[in-house]
């Protein structure tokens, strides 16, 4: 049952994925990279991890793919615009990316016939977790605070504009 | 089998006693307990959360619209609907058949498959959040550890959905409108979940169940002082904004934008739209009145033991609708008397008003907290 649910989200991730990559209309690409992360969302269910389920929920289709939206919507590109794109030398790309899916399928293979469980994981609660991350980790947790506000100030300064201009 | 139904009729029977004991296993509970001894109970209980969470679903939706044109009426010294059914109350059904016979609209420029997706997107993340509401020890369907964190992460599928919605209808008003929802749902996400924290620092629980019965007790809007009051009211606005309801209703600013994301729309797939609107009023006020005000937990006020016997007998469901409707009433009242505002003050509403003051809040909430003041105080 559990390897059913988990071999179903694993397809629908990676169709999402494969998705992501070929939709000629970004904004059905977008909605593509959320069906891979609700697949996600999914899997950290199955590895009795609900909360980063929830945040993963939270944190990509709650803000990260909505801010995708935001930003496609609002450059409204035309077909013209968008059949004209190719990168220069498209198909050498195509080298680094076939060699990654060889190693993980290498990786796939020598796991043998138990590559679906990776045995059960210790059940995740959030007090543990907060545990962990405010006793443990709570110097690289404030650090990556910082971080994450400096690049917020970064935005906020780079997009505003003088008085005189505005 | 036989003895899931003599229980489930045992169990509604208690549920109109006076229910003292008000530790009761969910739905979901009793299925996954179910699921090793025989599958068929199991497949029950969830077909009872199942069947059970759709005809609330029905039922709300159609009393909701009722409730909402017979109050607006009332506000405007009108009488609202009276001629379908005993003082009108078959309108919003007759209503519904209309909408569902309605010729179905598609513009030619839609993009066919969002257009048709986004309002079963809105009402997924709307069905997926109502199943957590608490209603009374017995109808509560979920109880997750991760409750309110759930409630707010499916959330996200509404507002995904509204955003799909007005880009797929090809038609500026719609992707104005859906812009605006967008922009707005956003903003006033933050001081909502920075008001639903306070609580959760003060139950140190997520799940549902568990913040209604750290409330035997007294409810948080005492108990909390002034913290939960003060987070209170900043659920209460954050939520209008995000319902997009009066005076926030700025995504369909009818004098501006025709009718926002949903200007498209006609038929069953309005009607979808309008329904996840008029529930999603519902899990709000069912929200704040679980974690303000107790839930399904009767009034108690402390010393005064006749009182709190008599109340004692009013089962919990009633207590549960009282408290739902009293806010619902509130949101309505908020929608009849004030007039729409402007985006930009609504955008500065949020982000220079209200999310200042539920960070600090939730600070002085945390130091109310850490100084174990809290607890005193109030009818407990």
């Amino acid at each position: 049952m559990e390897n059913l649910v988990f071999i179903l989200l694993s397809l629908l991730a990676v169709l999402g994925g494969l998705g992501t990559v070929s939709m000629r209309n970004p904004v059905h690409s977008v909605l593509c990279l959320l069906l891979t992360m609700l697949c996600l969302a999914g899997h950290y269910i199955l590895l009795q991890a609900p909360f980063m389920a929830a945040v993963q929920i939270i944190v990509y289709a709650g803000a990260i793919i909505i801010l995708f939206l935001f930003v496609i919507v609002l450059l409204n590109l035309r077909d013209d615009v968008l059949k004209r794109r190719t990168l220069p030398m498209g198909r050498l790309y195509y080298i680094p990316a076939g060699l990654a899916v060889m190693l993980v399928l290498t990786g796939l293979f020598r796991a043998g016939s138990n590559w679906i469980s990776g045995g059960p994981a210790p059940e995740g609660t959030i007090e543990a977790l907060g545990m962990e991350l405010f006793t443990k980790w709570v110097y690289p947790f404030e650090l990556t605070g910082v971080l994450l506000l400096a690049a917020m100030v970064g935005a906020v300064a780079m997009t505003r504009r003088d008085k005189e201009e505005g | 089998m036989k003895a899931a139904w003599i229980t489930t009729a045992l169990l509604a029977l208690h549920s109109l006693s006076a229910a003292r004991d008000w530790t009761q296993p969910t739905l979901a509970e009793r299925a996954a307990e179910a699921a090793g001894r025989s599958p068929w109970e199991s497949a029950f209980w969830i077909g009872l959360g199942l069947a059970g969470t759709l005809a609330a679903m029905t039922l709300l939706g159609l009393s909701l619209v009722y409730a909402e044109r017979k109050i607006a009426a009332r506000f405007q010294c009108r009488l609202g609907p009276t001629r379908v059914g005993w003082r009108g109350t078959l309108q919003t059904l007759a209503d519904t058949f209309k909408l569902i016979s309605k010729a179905d609209l598609v513009p030619r420029d839609a993009d066919r498959l969002l257009f048709f997706t986004a309002p079963w997107l809105v009402v997924s993340g709307m069905l997926l959040a109502l199943v957590n509401i608490p209603a009374s020890p017995l109808l509560f369907v979920v109880d997750l550890n991760i409750g309110l964190l759930f409630i707010s992460a499916v959330g996200a599928l509404s507002v995904l959905g509204i955003l799909l919605g007005g880009w797929a209808s090809n038609n500026k008003w719609s992707l104005l409108g859906s812009m605006r929802a967008g922009a707005q749902i956003i903003s006033y996400e933050l001081s909502l979940t920075l008001s639903l924290l306070v609580i959760v620092l003060f139950t140190g629980s997520l799940s549902l169940g568990e913040i209604v019965q750290s409330q035997q007790e007294g409810w948080w809007l005492w108990r909390g002082h002034l913290p939960a009051m003060v987070a209170f009211l900043v659920f209460v606005i954050a939520s209008t904004a995000e319902l997009n309801r009066t005076p926030f209703d700025l995504a369909e600013g009818e004098s501006e934008l025709t009718a926002g994301f949903h200007t498209e729309y006609s038929g069953l797939r309005f009607a979808l739209f309008y329904l996840a609107e008029f529930l999603n009023m519902f899990i709000a006020a069912g929200l704040a009145a679980t974690l303000f005000l107790g839930g399904w937990m009767p009034l108690h006020i402390a010393g005064l033991q006749t009182f709190n016997r008599v109340m004692d007998f009013i089962p919990p469901l009633v207590w549960f609708g009282l408290k739902t409707g009293g806010l619902i009433f509130v949101f309505m009242w908020l929608r009849w008397t004030f007039p729409r505002l402007r985006i930009d003050q609504l955008l500065k509403l949020e982000w220079r008003f209200l999310l200042p003051l539920s960070m600090v809040n939730l600070l002085v909430a945390a130091l109310v907290l850490l100084l174990g003041v809290y607890g005193k105080g109030g009818p407990a």
